[in-house]
């Protein structure tokens, strides 16, 4: 469908042709990652038991030729889970990617607006103050609940009198709601009288895939499609806006208001992936930046490539996480954290003049 | 596309930056508007462009009430080449430039074989279509400058706001893009700094002064010495050059100010002509 452009110029790289490859090579290293990620684990399962099984629980084809136990493992017990880490990493990598253009700095990600910070306190109040009005999906409602409240707190706080919402005072209000809602957090915590409570909590902050089931897919998936869809659609105006805020308008967007909605999408996707997860750190940060170095910085590009790599990204943060200390698990933020911090600095690093300061 | 400014109030914070602005733009015409820093040009500009909203006037561009459309409707006729350009985030410059087809594009429309044509002929008419796999970051300033005002002519509009386009700028890419703005055809207002400029390409100029309209008319009509005196405060000799036919400034240090004085008291006219040897009593 799409040649390069007419009178293409030899030196740089065919951008749209090159795109259509590195979509596919990330689809395929998804569909392999994804199987990878099933077969490890303490018992070990061959891949193709893992799409049988997955083939004949989906369709009812299939005469089963392995164990019961397999059958469980890869469907009740592995299989959501990987999908699980699939969808998060994907949603977190797509709301990061608009949420840095949304204010305009590289160092945004899902939490820069207290999404994380308002989902614990709503996780806390669960797990350590006990407060269960949903039965076992108490503590998705209530982190869901925390991170939209602490989203809207935000919002409310950085609009200026004159009704403008500018990209700085998003974040200087996100970085004050999120400062107050750890301490909200901290002394909850430091209430708590049983101990396996706080290892909870502090296992919840660092986000885990562990709980996943099958019900807990159907939400975040519809919320990660449907997000995307959204967001693609309005990938030239995100161009605009990263291109800058006057650049914007004169394009013909209405920043103000674009910016309001777009911000309540990526709040809406933000608690529902933290929902079931925690919250799970630097996946939304790294991997807009790295696909940018890839498929440069069009939203129509970065958009799918982002969500493909951070679910490769987080599957793989998974597998380490259960695997790496077993039979214990670490929280897999531990994982994502240990290695965005490096990759963050080398980022820093190599774009030594534009973190400065004036940068244009 | 004619564009009139009438009466345009605006200020912030208690502070009028625009005292009742009203200017016009004549289809095809190339008008500079000049005046020291914080006459109010730039706001001036975003008014016309709608990042800023005035308390008071009229903006019409054709029959079009520009400060009642909608931002996307008037994108689609005004272009803007500003002064800022995209930072921290890399494009590539085909991808610049194509985003002035943006104002013309539905939500999930797809890049045609028209909107790359257009894309690729304004980067050619700005010379750079070579350029157009490069990073926008890896330019020099005036091929940045170039790249932007392709990225206006690939929005198609029929009236050209540039906002000092020429700033950082080396004079031969100053002349280059100045003179690629002339030649196009459209109806264009530029914010200037350098008064040459203004005179060589500009058809009309307004003198902008603490936010009001201070004088305006033809190039030679407007730059006087007198009136750069009174508006800059700084002295100066103009001259008709023979090659160009238009004025020419040339400024005066303190040292060679003709009559040293505070201020030109009824001998308009008569300084310009004066020649500075002859300056010191």
């Amino acid at each position: 469908m799409d040649e390069t452009g007419g009178k293409g110029e030899g030196g740089g790289k065919p951008v749209a042709s090159g795109f259509s490859g590195v979509l596919l090579a990330l689809l395929a290293g998804l569909f392999a990652s994804v199987t990878l990620a099933t077969i490890v684990g303490p018992v070990w399962i061959s891949p193709l038991t893992v799409w049988k099984v997955a083939l004949h629980e989906a369709t009812g084809f299939l005469r089963p030729d392995w164990s019961a136990a397999e059958g469980q493992i890869v469907w009740q017990i592995r299989f959501p889970r990987v999908l699980l880490a699939a969808v998060v990493g994907a949603g977190l990598s797509v709301v990061g990617t608009a949420l840095q253009a949304a204010v305009r700095n590289p160092l945004a990600d899902p939490f820069v607006l207290g999404g994380s910070s308002g989902a614990s306190v709503g996780a806390v109040l669960v797990i350590v103050g006990g407060v269960q009005f949903f039965g076992i999906y108490s503590l998705s409602v209530a982190a869901f609940v925390g991170a939209s409240v602490a989203f809207v707190l935000v919002l409310a706080l950085a609009r200026s009198p004159g009704g403008h919402t500018s990209p700085l005072r998003l974040i200087l209000a996100g970085v004050a709601a999120s400062y107050a809602l750890s301490a909200v957090t901290s002394f909850l915590v430091l209430r708590a009288d049983d101990p396996e409570e706080v290892r909870s909590v502090l296992f919840w902050t660092l986000g885990s895939l562990g709980g996943a089931r099958w019900e807990y897919l159907t939400l975040p998936s519809a919320a990660l499609i449907g997000g995307t869809a959204l967001l693609l659609a309005q990938s030239r105006s995100l161009n605009a806006l990263l291109a800058g805020e006057e650049t914007a308008v004169t394009l013909g967007v209405e920043t103000d208001g674009f910016r309001r909605r777009l911000l309540i999408l990526c709040g809406l996707l933000t608690g529902t992936m933290v929902a079931v997860s925690g919250t799970i750190g630097f996946v939304g940060l790294m991997v807009p930046h790295t696909v940018r170095l890839v498929v440069g910085a069009d939203h129509r590009r970065v958009l799918p490539a982002a969500a493909l790599s951070g679910a490769i990204l987080l599957v793989w943060a998974d597998v380490v996480a259960r695997t790496a200390i077993s039979p214990e698990e670490m929280p897999v933020g531990v994982v994502t954290s240990l290695a965005g911090a490096p990759f963050f600095l080398w980022l820093m690093r190599r774009k030594r003049g534009a973190f400065g300061g004036e940068g244009g | 596309m004619r564009l009139d400014v009438e009466n345009i109030v605006w200020g912030a914070d208690g502070r009028k930056i625009l005292r009742g602005v009203s200017l016009e733009v004549g289809s095809g015409e190339v008008v500079g508007l000049i005046g020291p820093n914080g006459s109010g040009k730039t706001s001036l500009l975003r008014c016309v462009y709608k990042v800023l909203k005035p308390q008071a006037g009229l903006i019409s561009l054709g029959e079009e009430d520009v400060l009642r459309s909608s931002v996307r409707r008037m994108a689609r006729r005004t272009a803007v080449v500003p002064q800022e350009t995209p930072g921290e985030f890399d494009f590539a410059v085909r991808e610049i430039a194509a985003m002035g087809r943006s104002p013309h594009k539905g939500l999930f429309e797809r890049e045609t074989a028209e909107d790359r044509e257009i894309v690729d002929d304004s980067l050619s008419r700005v010379g750079m279509l070579p350029f157009a796999e490069r990073q926008f970051s890896t330019l020099s300033g005036g091929e940045k400058q170039k790249v932007l005002v392709a990225r206006a002519l690939a929005q198609k509009a029929r009236l050209l706001v540039l906002d000092e386009p020429t700033n950082h700028l080396d004079v031969g890419h100053q002349l280059e893009v100045l003179g690629l703005v002339r030649g196009l055809g459209v109806s264009a207002l530029a914010a200037l700094h350098d008064l040459n400029l203004a005179a060589l390409f500009c058809d009309r100029i307004y003198v902008l002064s603490g936010g009001e309209v201070f004088a305006s008319g033809t190039p030679d009509e407007v730059l006087r010495p007198e009136l750069i005196e009174r508006v800059y405060g700084v002295a100066s000799e103009v001259r008709i050059h023979p090659a160009t036919g238009k004025p020419h400034v040339a400024f005066l240090p303190e040292s060679l100010r003709p009559r040293p004085g505070p201020r030109p008291d009824g001998q308009e006219g008569e300084r310009g002509a004066r020649r500075s040897g002859g300056a010191s009593p």
